[in-house]
């Protein structure tokens, strides 16, 4: 058998660079075999896609009874719960990978993916893609153009500026809540999600403006569960305007960031496989 | 510096305590207790580069653990592991560049994506060369046959082909170390001939280091020049199979079966041979000795030369005899080590 | 009936075994109690009625709300979908005992380990808001109506998950699954908002389908706004729809079960 001697090697050379172009090139392999399976497929889209609609009937129920609750009308929540959907979606659909860690710390899992010379992270969420995240992101883009033409937007090149920061940052908050939430199974191994979805649960207090909550609530979700980045400040922002909140909102995105890195890092060091 | 070089190595797992039944769950609930279970307990191992080592040892013995400690799956709890080296924990991806492992019993392969794609995505992971990838795919498509479900998904493989497959996806960057948990456990006798001469080799050919765990003996003689057995988590023997064989499997059987047998004594037949035991089974005469001090061919001679023999067969203690006395504990070969 | 009785205890053993896990289920439903809570709160600002319930009619009716949306555990979705990806269904189906007798049984488990407690939690949030006017049963049979209601409702809810487990055999992802078909429960059956607060043609709807039965039919009784015959037939109505759904569950076992070859590899 003669030397083969074709020495090219596929991608980008440096390391950053090289690891990012391989996360895409998961995505793409799994995108591939993903779409084999057409039924999975469509059923987490229509099950997104009607979660999503049944929340929006039920405001449309709560605003039918009440023309406005603390001075927001039905169309300005309607926007509000639009930027949610795009945010979460936005988050999700690079987040998928977080749901993962359970099943592969209970499994044993995570050991293929020590043995390989990537970041374990990066692997992880090279897993897949957050398909449900379609719905929501289709339908969130619906709801904004529908809602948008009956909320007197303030729109400046302020306004613009401030989303541009804003939703990124509410993504990013989610996303790490999401990333925390499930490394938790490092902690207690078969919680499979538990944490996660509790999180999501809180998250959904974002679907309603932040003056309907208590001070106190209005507080935590603001400085320590920072989901009203996910809604609420992009869209009061749009309604009256950017104020300091939604030019903030950066430190929360990467404040949320760091403390998921961090409770990453301590549970994969606790990480013990499973006996063979 | 050797390849592989653990000190003192040591590895506790944390389990939770809990009573069964009900009332232990609600007390465990109100009161979590732990308990530590020490898998590997001080080992010292030292593996050459080049060197293929056979671990041998009862279920839960800790062969697996002491693999992934090598690897840098695991932290140790206390003591070193230097792998070509490195720290294999902190410097993990480091030191994934130079290693492969595969375990017997799981995967290593993406489930849902079809064989080709798991080697190409590794390819792209490696940063191997097109050239020596193919290369890699021919000499893997001769003697492993994996060209034959290359395309199927890795979920639809039998064990066999998987356990091929992970061969096969284990071996794209050319590692310089392979570590192989149990990668015969479950094959057919076909496969596992296949395997094993895949392995050998990698080894004498391109000089692989191969750590490897195994129930199957036969893996040993077959693969290994070195043999470690560890047992509740300590090691017991360490040395190469050469000394293993010559001194704890010596002896050898021979087996006569004899027309119209007198069943007399054939201590008076035997006589000048040496040491041997001799004993009548029904009408075969069983006759034992120590290879190395009695020649089998005056024992042949003799017992033809007074005998209607209509049949014989012969016997060594291989290394699987030599690692079951160990186990029952009837052979402490540490203790017995410096006898001949 | 043995083994469904170890089954369940298997369950209520395993929901019990990771403490963080538990209470953490807990507090995830009790936040989004207390956000309905609070936005309704905002919306009664100033109002003294809205769709002739007054703020204490409400709460209370959000608070039974409560109760019947977590004395069954979803985990009983995420339990079999994770059976069904690792293969174990075929463990599961080799047990002599009818599947979907196991399943509910241990739905009736987690019931026992996670219902019991939020029953406590809810107990001690009405406690907490007493004063501000959580209002007791209308009546001795109220209150016995309500709580055979409720306990129907658990059946049926669990029947409910079951059956919407079972579709966890035709995708692997059991969370979309699961959020949906809570999203759907909780909106229909009025642990979101009153069904009288949809417009009056969709209430009258919404409550000849299933999912009414799990809050709104419960609800209704414990405020003294269904009574006498009406009570009872809404009671009846609930029983027909569990049978129905229960009965509809194993028509679509024995389809999902042709499929187990399919995904079993
Ligand atoms: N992840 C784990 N958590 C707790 N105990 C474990 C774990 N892995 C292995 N063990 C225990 O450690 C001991 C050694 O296991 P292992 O290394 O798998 O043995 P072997 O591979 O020799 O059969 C066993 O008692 C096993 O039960
Ligand atoms: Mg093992």
């Amino acid at each position: 058998m003669g030397v083969d001697a074709d020495r090219r090697i596929h991608g980008p050379r440096p390391y950053a660079l090289r690891v990012l172009w391989l996360y895409g090139r998961m995505l793409g392999q799994h995108a591939l075999a993903r779409l084999s399976y057409e039924t999975d497929f469509l059923l987490t889209i229509g099950a997104s896609a009607l979660t999503q609609v049944l929340g929006l009937i039920f405001l449309g129920v709560v605003f039918s009874r009440i023309p406005s609750v603390r001075g927001w009308t039905f169309w300005q929540a309607a926007l509000l719960y639009g930027l949610l959907l795009e945010v979460r979606g936005l988050a999700a659909a690079f987040g998928e990978g977080a749901w993962s860690i359970g099943g592969a710390v209970a499994r044993g899992e995570l050991d293929r993916l020590l043995l390989r010379p990537l970041p374990v992270l990066v692997q992880l969420y090279g897993g897949g893609l957050g398909w449900s995240a379609i719905a929501d992101l289709g339908l969130g883009a619906a709801i904004l153009a529908v809602a948008g033409p009956h909320v007197a937007i303030v729109w400046s090149f302020g306004t613009v500026a401030a989303l541009c920061v804003a939703l990124p940052s509410g993504a990013m908050v989610y996303w790490s809540a999401m990333l925390a939430a499930n490394s938790i199974a490092f902690w207690t191994v078969g919680a499979r999600g538990t944490v996660a979805f509790l999180l999501h649960g809180v998250s959904e207090l974002a679907k309603f403006p932040l003056p309907v909550y208590p001070r106190l609530l209005a507080g935590v979700l603001t400085w320590c569960l920072p989901f009203a980045f996910l809604s609420f400040y992009p869209a009061r922002a749009l309604v009256a305007g950017p104020d300091l909140a939604v030019w903030l909102s950066p430190l929360a995105g990467l404040g949320s960031l760091l403390c998921a890195w961090l409770v990453w890092r301590a549970g994969l060091a606790r990480y013990e496989g499973t006996g063979s | 510096m050797a390849a592989i070089e653990a000190r003192a190595l040591c590895k506790a797992y944390r389990r939770p305590l809990r009573a069964p039944g009900l009332s232990g769950s609600v007390r465990h609930l109100l009161r979590p207790r732990h308990q530590d279970i020490v898998a590997v307990d001080h080992l010292d191992l030292s593996i050459e580069a080049g060197e293929a080592v056979c671990y041998v040892g009862p279920n839960g013995a800790g062969k697996s653990t002491t693999i992934k400690l090598l690897t840098g799956i695991l932290r140790p709890t206390a003591g070193t592991v230097r792998v070509l080296g490195r720290d294999p924990h902190r410097q993990r991806v480091a030191n994934a560049r130079d290693i492969a492992a595969t375990f017997g019993n799981r995967s290593q392969l993406n489930w849902d994506l079809p064989l080709g794609e798991s080697l190409a995505l590794l390819r792209d992971i490696y940063a191997v060369p097109q050239g020596r990838y193919r290369q890699h795919l021919r000499t893997c498509a001769d003697i492993l046959g994996i060209d034959a479900f290359l395309s199927a998904p890795v979920r639809q493989l039998s064990l066999g082909q998987r356990v091929r497959a992970d061969l096969a996806a284990a071996l794209v960057h050319d590692p310089k170390i392979l570590y192989l948990d149990e990668p015969t456990v479950g094959l057919d006798i076909a496969v596992k001939e296949r395997l094993r001469a895949f392995l050998r080799q990698l080894h004498r050919e391109r000089g692989l280091t191969i750590p490897l765990t195994t129930h199957d003996l036969a893996d040993i003689e077959d693969v290994c020049d070195r043999l470690v057995i560890i047992d509740q988590a300590r090691l017991l023997y360490d040395g190469t199979l050469r000394q293993v064989r010559d001194r704890f499997a010596r002896e050898r059987v021979l087996r006569f079966v004899v027309r119209q047998p007198d069943r007399a004594d054939p201590a008076g037949i035997l006589a000048g041979c040496g040491p041997v035991r001799a004993a009548w089974e029904g009408d075969t005469l069983v006759v034992a000795f120590d290879r190395l001090a009695v020649e089998s061919p005056a024992v042949t001679a003799r017992v033809l030369r007074a005998m209607d023999v209509v049949d014989f067969h012969l016997a060594d203690a291989g290394i699987a005899d030599v690692v079951r006395r160990v186990y029952e504990r009837r052979l402490d070969l540490a203790e017995e080590g410096g006898q001949p | 009936m043995r083994a469904y009785a170890a089954i369940a205890s298997r369950q209520f053993q395993s929901a019990l075994q990771y403490r963080g896990n538990y209470a953490l289920g807990m507090l995830s439903s009790l936040a989004l109690v207390l956000a309905m809570f609070f936005f309704w709160h905002a919306g009664f600002d100033g109002r003294s009625a809205i769709a002739g319930y007054s703020w204490a009619q409400t709460k209370t009716y959000l608070l039974i709300g409560y109760l019947s949306a977590n004395l069954v555990a979803t985990s009983s979705e995420a339990r079999m979908s994770e059976s069904i990806r690792t293969g174990n269904v075929l463990c599961d189906l080799l047990l002599p005992v009818d599947f979907q007798g196991a399943r509910l049984s241990e739905a009736l488990g987690s019931v026992a380990a996670q219902g019991v407690p939020a029953l406590l939690v809810t107990l001690a949030v009405a406690v907490a808001v007493a004063f501000s006017g959580v209002l007791p049963p209308s009546g001795i049979g109220a209150a016995l109506g309500a709580a055979v209601a409720l306990g129907l409702g658990v059946v049926l809810k669990s029947a409910i998950v079951y059956a919407s487990a079972l579709v966890c055999f035709w995708t692997t992802n059991y969370v979309g699954i699961a959020w949906s078909r809570a999203a759907l429960t909780n909106l229909l059956c009025g642990a979101l908002v009153p069904l009288a607060f949809f417009p009056a043609g969709v209430a009258a709807v919404l409550r000849w389908l299933p999912f009414a039965g799990i809050t709104d039919t419960p609800a209704r009784i414990y405020l003294g706004q269904l009574v006498g015959v009406h009570a009872f037939l809404a009671v009846c109505l609930e029983a027909a729809w569990t049978v129905a759904v229960l009965f509809g569950g194993r028509v679509l076992w024995r389809a999902a079960s042709a499929q187990v070859t399919i995904h079993g590899g």
